[in-house]
């Protein structure tokens, strides 16, 4: 991956990214029709989960090249975001985990931590966009 | 860092939108160099330099010419 300037790497990015969370509406549509049955087998719940985690992995992945082949400045602001959303998760983690050893909360659903990065990775990428400095 | 980008710009008509186009960066970076909230590296400043026809130091001002000068 080179720097490829702004114009180029948002049209990548693009062409790449929305395609995958298009698939991956699709393919969970698929998969909840598919598993509606808890006699579903194991290999059939397997390969939905892996499936539907692909286009996932794919966006992840188109998220960071798109920082990496940008403009310095969107760069910066992608990558600053990136640690930040993560060290929101990380400490969201950590509480999490405490309250549940404590017995102060029941059962988390480990699956919301997911979107709860890329929720954070918003709230990180627009706090950015006011703050003074990059 | 202050500079005179704004000032250039507008010399020439052009929208932010325009300037990032002719720079390949986004809208957003040139609104940040031009407010001052980013300070781009030495290729950019090149290319800025470059773009208007100017010297690097005659857009951007550290404000610390004058002192090293006295020095």
């Amino acid at each position: 991956m080179q720097p490829r300037g702004f114009r180029i790497a948002t049209k990548r990015y693009r062409r790449l990214f929305w395609p995958m969370m298009v698939i991956y509406v699709l393919t969970i549509m698929a998969c909840s029709g598919l598993l509606q049955e808890d006699a579903s087998p194991l290999w059939l719940r397997v390969t939905c989960a892996i499936a539907t985690t692909l286009p996932v992995v794919i966006g992840i992945w188109a998220v960071l090249r798109m920082a990496h082949e940008a403009d310095e400045y969107t760069r910066a602001r992608q990558i600053r975001a990136l640690a930040e959303s993560g060290a929101m998760l990380a400490s969201g983690l950590f509480l999490t985990g405490f309250l549940q050893m404590y017995d102060v909360i029941g059962r988390v659903e480990v699956f919301w931590f997911g979107p709860a990065y890329f929720f954070c990775f918003g709230i990180a990428y627009c706090l950015r966009s006011v703050g003074k400095t990059v | 860092m202050k500079n005179t980008l704004r000032l250039l710009r507008t010399e020439r008509g052009w929208s932010q939108a325009e300037l990032a186009d002719r720079l390949d960066v986004s809208r957003q970076s040139v609104n940040a160099i031009e407010t001052g909230k980013y300070d781009p590296s030495l290729p950019l400043a090149f290319a800025i330099a470059r773009l208007f026809g100017r010297g690097i130091e005659e857009i951007f001002d550290d404000g610390q010419g004058v002192t090293q000068a006295a020095d």
